[in-house]
């Protein structure tokens, strides 16, 4: 690693934990203190770190594999299939564990989409094009239930645009899913740094590279699924922190799989933050403090460096 | 033989063109302004009524022509009403069909005060004035007695409206009002909104005594949990449907909160 890169990453480091000291102790009142902690703070921040980390590692591994920075997490028609999940949740069963039929809804979806984009004749335009038919479809059907159920319209928007307060579930089976799909990850990741290059020159056949895109779809699908259990239907960090993370730290998927965790955490730490603290009592929805906190920092590193991303 | 065909078509022409004349008619998008259209003795007037419309229930022999958000507009035109009428929320629906000459009236709700001159406004659209000023002075009469029964005053109350997100009532909702009318306190009165997202932390640091859970709100296991030892009550729809109206029926909201003080 060069000296820059090693810099970086101690500076990431270090803006994590002060993050995640301020996303603690700031202005904790002292009389509900355990209570706040235990209930409201620490279960927010590892949803921020679980979810953050789920998005950057799916983005990662679709923008490799399809080789292209606009692939995002949800490409798979996953937002749409949670986001129905969610509205029946919220419709047939009165918001009863709605997180985990949204999880349930993303990973029915997606498992649809790479079963229709076929095994045998895989290709990740098929599965792009598939997943933005689906995600059109459901889309559309979302719209109708909130149009048809007014009394409830409101509360089913809020809820689609994702948050932690917005996800229902902390409990330890979300801590075991992230463990284990991070696991899981850090065995195939060697793999994903020959899929990076041109799949002709690495493998010997296109279908030993297909059946790598397939385990990586359904690892990026999955990590995703678990990331809407946590925090709801969050958009733009399963792009912005892969693509950061290239700009800052190169092209090595091993050294980035660990950048992304802490870039991700990081960025939902502090988004959450933000939006919690800056007009308190109020609270500004968590999707758009991301946009509003993410954009600006992005594009000065695009501008600056962008041209590492042709390689 | 031609004439007569001509003829036909002529007079069909002219049955088939919606009259104007003597057009006092109106449709309502509001559910609280179809109570006051009811309790003014007008709805032969009321040409037409949206989904949520569901009190008092002579409503259902009227026509529904929409909901909140959509108006099915071959309906309207074949109805012609002079006015729609329409609160705060569903103004905007209501401004889209000026264009067929249909006058959009949007009546605001943000007090008690605000009820009792909607009332008065729609008597005299409806030449009801009479019935709108007995109601009206029934109503505050109606108040005085209800602030009476509040035995054990100045209880703080933290209505929620939703749990995910934290959804309550700010400064500028009506139920903040009817809360404080009725003797008690709304611990999130000082918020300059009307119904804010807010932090559940802010909730618990103002050590409410008593919570309200608006019935259409998510079920949450964890309200217990956050706000332990503290009163929670969740309200019925029927409850939900009057505290969340501007109606005539505001009056019994005020009952409800000067009663939640007794155990």
């Amino acid at each position: 690693m060069a000296k820059k890169q090693i810099l970086s990453l101690i500076i990431l480091v270090f803006l994590f934990f002060i993050c995640l000291l301020l996303c603690l102790f700031y202005k904790l009142d002292i009389h509900n203190k355990e209570l706040i902690l235990s209930y409201i703070r620490i279960p927010s921040i590892i949803k921020a770190i679980i979810s953050g980390s789920c998005l950057a590692i799916a983005g990662m591994f679709l923008q490799t594999i399809s080789k292209n920075p606009l692939a995002d997490p949800y490409l798979t028609g996953l937002s749409a299939g949670a986001g129905f999940g969610i509205v029946i949740s919220i419709l047939l069963f009165n918001s009863i564990n709605y997180s985990l039929f949204g999880f349930l809804g993303a990973i029915i979806t997606a498992f649809l989409v790479i079963l229709l984009s076929g095994f045998s004749k895989f290709s990740i335009t098929k599965l792009i094009l598939i997943g933005l038919s689906l995600n059109l479809f459901t889309g559309a059907i979302i719209s109708f239930l909130i149009l048809k159920n007014p009394d409830k319209s409101y509360e089913m928007t809020l809820i689609l645009t994702g948050g932690f307060s917005s996800s229902e579930i902390f409990d330890n089976f979300l801590i075991a899913l992230f463990i284990l799909s991070i696991i899981i990850c850090s065995i195939f990741i060697p793999k994903l740094n020959a899929l990076r290059l041109d799949n002709k020159l690495i493998f010997k056949n296109q279908s030993t590279a297909n059946k790598y895109n397939i385990i990586f779809v359904i690892l990026a699908a999955f990590l995703t699924s678990i990331s809407v259990y946590s925090a709801g239907i969050l958009g733009f960090v399963g792009i912005i922190c892969p693509l950061l993370s290239k700009l800052i730290f190169g092209n090595d998927i091993r050294l980035l799989f660990f950048t992304n965790i802490l870039l991700g955490s990081y960025l939902l730490l502090f988004s959450n933050f933000i939006s919690t603290n800056i007009i308190y009592p109020l609270q500004i929805p968590l999707g758009i403090v991301i946009s509003i906190v993410g954009v600006p920092f992005f594009i000065f590193f695009l501008l600056k460096k962008g041209g590492i991303l042709n390689n | 033989m031609y004439k007569l065909l001509i003829s036909i078509l002529f007079i069909f022409f002219i049955i088939s063109i919606p009259s104007y004349a003597n057009n006092n008619s109106f449709i309502s998008i509001s559910p609280t302004i179809t109570e006051i259209i009811y309790s003014l003795n007008a709805q032969e007037q009321l040409k037409g009524v949206t989904t949520q419309c569901n009190f008092p229930p002579e409503t259902k022999q009227k026509p529904i022509i929409g909901d909140y958000y959509y108006i099915n507009e071959q309906m309207l035109l074949d109805i012609r009403p002079k006015y729609i009428l329409a609160d705060d929320l569903s103004a905007f629906i209501g401004k889209k069909y000026k264009k067929y000459n249909i006058e959009p009236i949007c009546l605001n709700f943000t007090d008690i005060t605000s009820i009792y001159d909607n009332i008065l406004f729609l008597g005299k659209l409806t030449n009801k004035e009479e019935n709108s000023i007995n109601i009206v002075t029934l109503l505050k009469n109606k108040v005085k007695e209800a602030k009476n029964i509040n035995k054990h005053p100045n209880k703080k109350i933290l209505y929620i409206i939703s749990t995910k997100p934290f959804r309550t009532i700010g400064k500028n909702s009506f139920i903040t009002n009817l809360i404080n009318e009725s003797g008690n306190i709304s611990i999130t009165s000082e918020l300059n909104t009307s119904y804010p997202i807010i932090s559940m932390e802010y909730a618990i640091n103002k050590a409410p005594d008593i919570i309200v859970i608006d019935y259409h709100c998510n079920r949450d296991e964890n309200i217990s949990k956050l706000f332990p030892n503290i009163k929670i009550i969740k309200m019925t729809k029927q409850q939900s449907d009057i505290i969340d109206r501007p109606s005539p029926r505001f009056y019994k909201s005020i009952e409800f909160f000067a009663q939640l003080g007794e155990s």
